[in-house]
């Protein structure tokens, strides 16, 4: 007992204090240990939620990401499919155009010349018979002095045989 | 009014293969109007059997004998026609004979237009 006094410590005052420690840690545990421990259990379980949420969505992130880049991949495929068929039928259409007007202007050519043969007989079929027209006019008004009586009656007797003829 | 009847009118409308129009009078007014066309239809198929057409190009110098001697029983009627130019065209009731420069160009007229079709 002397011994502690020389250190200054008073042992009734020790055992209040230890007491007192003791109420106040019995206290502690009863009333704020529970709560708190409570929060704080709450508190990790939400940050594991939102640690596993996170993951969750970066999981999704990834996944979506890939099938971004899939979908890319499928639809430049797909798109290059589609621009080489356009560029395969865009050289049919345009080959079966360009056959297609040739023909066309073929046609158009070959019936071109056909009309114009056509027109070409019809104009000398019109000038040939104008022109004989013209010569049997020609004729009729220089008859008299072309031809003689004596011609006249040749004819004329020609006409007499031939009907004579007939007749036999 | 018969066949028979027709033809005798026709026959009495005649003197020396002529129309007379003083017989023609005389029949015309003893005829309905049903007869009388009877009549005129008689009477133009008669001109048209015993009479023969020619047309020549030029009648000087034309010999009508032969032609009398060819048809014996027909009255002739002669006619200029200068388009013919050369020979002439004869018509005998329904036929028709053409020997005529006329009738030559308008034949190779036809043969040169035939070349063309």
């Amino acid at each position: 007992m002397e011994i502690l006094g020389k250190f200054g410590i008073n042992p009734v005052l020790l055992i209040a204090q230890i007491v007192n420690f003791l109420i106040i840690l019995f206290i502690f545990k009863k009333f704020a240990l529970k709560p708190i421990m409570q929060v704080l259990k709450n508190r990790e379980k939400t940050i594991k939620e939102g640690l596993q949420q996170a993951e969750d969505a970066r999981k999704l992130l990834g996944e979506a990401s890939e099938k971004e880049r899939e979908l890319l991949r499928n639809a430049q495929s797909e798109a290059k499919l589609l621009l080489e068929d356009a560029k395969k039928h865009r050289t049919e259409v345009l080959h079966d155009v360009e056959m297609r007007t040739k023909e066309q202007a073929e046609k158009i050519l070959k019936e071109a010349k056909e009309q114009i043969v056509i027109e070409t007989k019809a104009a000398e079929k019109r000038l040939s018979g104008h022109i004989s027209q013209l010569a049997i006019e020609l004729l009729e008004k220089s008859s008299q002095e072309l031809f003689s009586g004596k011609e006249q009656t040749l004819v004329i007797d020609r006409a007499l045989r031939t009907l004579k003829k007939k007749a036999d | 009014m018969n066949r028979q009847t027709l033809k005798q009118m026709v026959l009495e409308s005649h003197i020396n293969g002529e129309l007379n129009v003083a017989k023609i009078n005389k029949i015309v007014d003893l005829l309905t109007k049903k007869e009388l066309r009877l009549y005129i239809k008689a009477l133009k198929n008669w001109e048209k059997k015993n009479k023969i057409t020619i047309e020549v190009a030029d009648k000087t110098g034309f010999d009508l004998s032969g032609f009398e001697d060819l048809f014996p029983d027909k009255k002739m009627v002669v006619t200029v026609d200068p388009s013919l130019m050369l020979g002439l065209r004869l018509q005998n009731n329904d036929d028709i004979f053409e020997m005529s420069l006329k009738n030559t160009l308008e034949k190779i007229t036809e043969h040169i237009e035939e070349q063309y079709d």
